[in-house]
């Protein structure tokens, strides 16, 4: 290409008339053009309304990519397939005109010595470059076949004025594009950090006695608040079992954390979002190391202040709340540490009171003494601990009112006699509920422990069926008070029924053979274990007996009975231990 | 367990076997017994009155099975009187009230077999 770039508008002919009705055909492109954000429906919009403005066969777009200098085609009507979909710049006419920022009008391309062997059928072409702020981001080319039709200065004129609207829309589709698929990548990324943020948070509850349940949730994707069931290693420091013989015990539950002791902790970084969830990660981190070698919540707690003003000390999120704990279930008594954050709850069953759960020291990470104390609160059975983080009592309303401790102690008070689960899920609704629809305006992690055997009772007796009344007073005698077993028939039954099972299908009446009897009993629910030493029978086999026909058979019976009256009958795999389960509320069958 | 065995009727052929307390694995032999010695009597019509019955096990439903089919067996009957709501409840699981007339009226019962 050279300097010639308007030439020949002489006397020929001129193409498209584009004069008198201008300005309306102008304004409709325009319309045409406002339409979708989708970059593509765009370009092609824009060459379809370049070919009907100028009235032209062929047209095309080509975009520029600024990093490889490279121009290609996106939206094209009326070209053959062997036209060469992309040029560097510089190269050929559309190369041309983006390299030099300047329009270019053939008007007899037949003529022109730089068409030849790009279409023979081209008589008159005009190529402009698409301008956003002084910037070229691509080339708009018509041309026409039909003889005698030449484009002139007004049709290119003309195609410049509609090119510089065709280029802001084109840019604003691309700006779009660009935003949308960054905001994509963007949610896309936070529902994997979400998913590891939760997956840090262990809610694994190493001690049988202990029930828990616990719910997260962040104000937006992932947040600050957290909690977790720290495993304390087996270590004779920490546990009676670990350092006697009942470690075998230990053992056989084949893992490395002690059954009877864990850490419980609950935690509010400053600030909310990624930022948040970036510190609770490393926060949670170095709680989760410190409680694998230190042996006192008050020491975890300084080394986590210490570690965290080395972490953190430029950033502007500079400290966190958070509840430290060890739990022993040798002796039910939870030793904790409290760096500011809000103080749990711990519901008395006996008295239905509640304590709170205070301790002086100061947010992990504000002073470089956290000034931490350790308190030992021993739990009762049925006792419960309500954990929380600030997101709870800090709901707002759309009257602008805060929940408050007051009202949350209120909630407890009147859920207090639900299951855990149902506890939780009832606090949950009566937060949503004063929240009504104003948003959330903070994290909340909540989350409930409950020291639930009331009674424990261990028995071994050999296979005499003569044992049986006194397995069964024993029991009797230890569940005694107990709310769950109203009608003492229904235990006794199925209990007896259990042990002539174990005693004469089981052990098949081999006196040398024992059973094995546990009781665990909460204020909402007790199991009874019975296990043989035989084969095990095969449970799975044993047929039901017709529901409407009389069970008259001793063993089809003995089921059927501890079926309907147990809520939960069931077996091991060997088939020589039975389970039964009854639940508060329902003594076993339909009220009477 | 309290039982006792007497006998009602025209001509003393309904054997009335009263049970009360607790039918469990101790007791269960004499309560069997009791109904063996109702049958080697030859009689095959039985009411069994388990007023103050408070807990029956399933050996004890057993016995109360095998009772009633073997005085069906010998053209006789067996009626239960006077059952509680639990021991009631219980008759129900096991659909023994399907097929053995209970009763809460002594002159009911003992009427029943003419």
């Amino acid at each position: 290409m050279n300097g010639e770039k308007l030439e020949r508008s002489d006397d020929k002919p001129s193409g498209s008339g584009a004069a008198p009705a201008i300005n309306g055909e102008f304004r409709r492109a325009g319309r045409v053009l406002d339409g979708s954000l989708d970059l593509d429906l765009r370009l092609n919009r824009v060459v379809e309304q370049a070919i009907e403005l100028l009235g032209a066969d062929r047209g095309s777009i080509m975009l520029l990519d600024e990093k490889s200098g490279v121009l290609s085609v996106r939206a094209s009507r009326g070209l053959r397939e062997s036209v060469e979909f992309s040029v560097r710049l510089g190269e050929g006419i559309s190369g041309w005109v983006a390299k030099q920022g300047s329009p270019l009008v053939l008007s007899d391309a037949v003529a022109d010595d730089r068409f030849q062997g790009i279409n023979p059928n081209i008589v008159s072409a005009l190529a402009v470059p698409l301008r956003v702020e002084g910037r070229v981001i691509g080339v708009l080319n018509v041309s026409s076949s039909t003889h005698g039709r030449y484009y002139d200065h007004v049709d290119l004129e003309y195609l410049i004025s509609f090119a510089d609207m065709a280029a802001a829309a084109i840019e604003n589709a691309q700006l779009y594009q660009a935003l949308r698929r960054d905001q994509e990548h963007l949610a896309k990324e936070l529902r994997m950090a979400s998913r590891i943020q939760r997956s840090i948070i262990s809610t694994q509850m190493p001690c049988a006695s202990i029930r828990m349940v616990s719910r997260l949730m962040p104000a937006s994707a992932v947040g600050g608040d957290f909690f977790s069931i720290v495993p304390l290693s087996r270590d004779s420091r920490f546990c009676f079992y670990c350092s006697s013989q009942i470690q075998d015990r230990c053992q056989k539950l084949r893992s490395q954390s002690c059954p009877n002791k864990f850490g419980l902790m609950i935690g509010d970084v400053a600030n909310k979002g990624m930022p948040a969830a970036l510190i609770m990660s490393v926060l949670t981190t170095i709680l989760y190391q410190a409680g694998q070698h230190l042996s006192s919540p008050r020491s975890i707690l300084n080394e986590a202040n210490s570690a965290f003003r080395r972490f953190f000390s430029e950033s502007q999120y500079g400290f966190a709340t958070l509840f430290y704990g060890f739990y022993d279930n040798t002796d039910n008594r939870l030793t904790y540490t409290k760096a500011g954050h809000e103080a749990p709850l711990l519901v008395r069953q006996g008295s239905g009171e509640i304590e709170y759960l205070e301790g002086e020291g100061f947010p992990v990470g504000l002073m470089e003494d956290g000034c931490y104390q350790e308190r030992t609160v021993k739990l009762e059975r049925g006792d419960r601990i309500l954990l929380y983080t600030d997101g709870v009592t800090g709901a707002l309303n759309d009257r602008g009112e805060v929940l408050g401790r007051k009202r949350l102690v209120e909630l407890v008070k009147a859920h207090a006699g639900e299951d855990i689960e149902a506890f939780l899920d009832a606090l949950g609704d009566e937060v949503m509920l004063f929240s009504g629809d104003a948003p959330q305006p903070d994290d909340i992690a909540v989350m409930v422990l409950e020291l639930e055997d009331l009674y424990d009772l261990t028995m071994t007796v050999g296979t005499d069926v003569k044992q049986i009344r006194y397995v069964i007073d024993s029991v009797l005698e230890t569940l005694q008070g107990f709310e769950g077993l109203k009608d003492p028939i229904t235990l006794r039954l199925c209990l007896e029924e259990l042990l002539h099972n174990a005693m004469e299908h089981g052990n098949r009446g081999d006196e040398s053979k024992k059973v094995y009897i546990t009781v665990k009993a909460g204020p909402r629910r007790v199991v009874i274990r019975v296990r043989d030493e035989g084969e095990g029978f095969d449970h799975l086999h044993v047929k039901a007996e017709h529901p409407d026909e009389p069970t008259l058979s001793e063993r089809g019976r003995g089921l059927i009975i501890v079926r309907y009256y147990a809520d939960e009958l069931s077996f091991n795999r060997e088939g020589n231990e039975a389970t039964l389960v009854f639940s508060s509320g329902s003594t076993g069958g339909p009220e009477t | 367990m309290e039982i006792a065995l007497s006998k009602a009727g025209d001509m003393g052929e309904i054997a009335v076997v009263r049970v009360s307390g607790v039918v469990d694995s101790e007791t269960v032999d004499r309560f069997g017994e009791t109904i063996n010695d109702v049958f080697a009597d030859g009689c095959y019509n039985i009411v069994l009155d388990i007023d103050g019955l408070t807990y029956i096990n399933t050996a004890g439903l057993s016995i109360i099975a095998d009772a009633f089919k073997k005085s069906s067996q010998n053209k006789g009957q067996l009626k239960i009187l006077h059952a509680g709501e639990a021991i009631r409840e219980l008759l129900d699981v096991v659909r023994f009230t399907k097929i053995i007339d209970i009763y809460e009226n002594e002159e009911e019962a003992l009427g029943s077999f003419k």
